[in-house]
């Protein structure tokens, strides 16, 4: 059935969420247009230039590490939730960490790329798209790109702290 | 299924774009932000001072006016105006008086509602305005992430 007036076609939908997904944990693609990030922002490449020490620096209460954990925390909820999980979740065991050695480090990063695979397998595998796991799938990637925003400002006091 | 119903994607788009704008009322109803953490109840207690102090090299007042630059572009995009806008426009303000400080929260308010309009009104998602659609929920929110955090520290 081709889509009409009161449909979406499934693979332009699919198309642009993980166009957008992608964009979000790995950046632009080189000499393709962006969708809201600046050429070279993106979670990866953010995190990968991060040492322990910097996300374990405490500013405003809180640390690079705690919110890469919490997002990696809300990807894997939600894949659940998108696969049937209907038990509530408890949200405060996704502010658990706030400091990591380099080892923890290295483990958590390897953590978000899993995470992330792990996402776009599950997008990948809906056999039918409703307002729910629309929702769902959305709001994995706003809430991955507030805390993108959030971490990048970490990243900016942490760098002028090294640096003065 | 091969198709999506468009009043799912809208209803769905319309919900996150809700939250992050106004955040949502009950902790039930929370998607994506903490309660109390939208754009507008985080902006509505930062003063002008607070909104125009330097941290990093920026301002929440900059920041605040590109995500409003933006909703306007991509608003502009959705109603086919295809103007080729300088983005740079969207980087021209660092600090505000309180007048204007209030006229650029005023501002974010109508881009708000027309683009709340402009999601309900249109009738042909595809693979471009979907982008747009989604884009706009992301951009906004990934300042919104900067904005609180910036307001920890002025």
């Amino acid at each position: 059935m081709d889509a009409d007036k009161n449909t979406i076609k499934k693979e332009d939908f699919l198309k642009d969420v993980l166009f957008i997904l992608r964009e979000t944990f790995e950046g632009s693609p080189e000499g393709q247009p962006s969708a809201y990030l600046d050429r070279g922002v993106g979670i990866f490449v953010t995190l990968e230039i991060l040492s322990a020490a910097d996300v374990s620096r405490e500013i405003g209460d809180t640390t690079i590490a705690a919110h890469t954990e919490h997002t990696k925390f809300y990807l894997d909820r939600l894949c659940e939730f998108i696969n049937g999980r209907t038990e509530p979740v408890n949200w405060e065991q996704s502010w658990l960490i706030e400091t990591v050695n380099e080892t923890e480090w290295n483990f958590l990063r390897e953590g978000m790329q899993k995470s992330y695979e792990g996402v776009l397998r599950c997008f990948a595998e809906i056999e039918t798209w409703n307002e729910e796991n629309i929702g769902e799938a959305v709001a994995i990637i706003a809430h991955t790109a507030y805390h993108l925003g959030a971490i990048r400002q970490l990243m900016k006091s942490v760098k002028h702290d090294e640096n003065n | 299924m091969k198709t999506i119903n468009q009043t799912d994607f809208i209803q769905a788009l319309s919900i996150l774009f809700r939250e992050t704008f106004e955040g949502m009322p009950t902790p039930e109803e929370q998607v994506f932000l903490d309660h109390n953490a939208g754009i507008f109840t985080t902006l509505g207690v930062i003063n002008a001072e607070r909104a125009s102090t330097e941290i990093n090299s920026n301002t929440i007042a900059a920041h605040c006016e590109h995500a409003r630059f933006y909703l306007e572009l991509l608003d502009n995009y959705l109603n086919k105006d295809f103007r080729i806008l300088d983005f740079k426009q969207g980087w021209r303000i660092k600090t505000v008086g309180e007048d204007e400080w209030d006229a650029l929260r005023e501002n974010m308010s109508k881009i708000y509602r027309k683009v709340s309009e402009t999601f309900g009104k249109n009738d042909e998602w595809a693979l471009d305005t979907i982008t747009v659609a989604m884009g706009i929920i992301a951009h906004t929110a990934y300042h919104l992430g900067a904005i609180r955090q910036l307001a920890k520290n002025v």
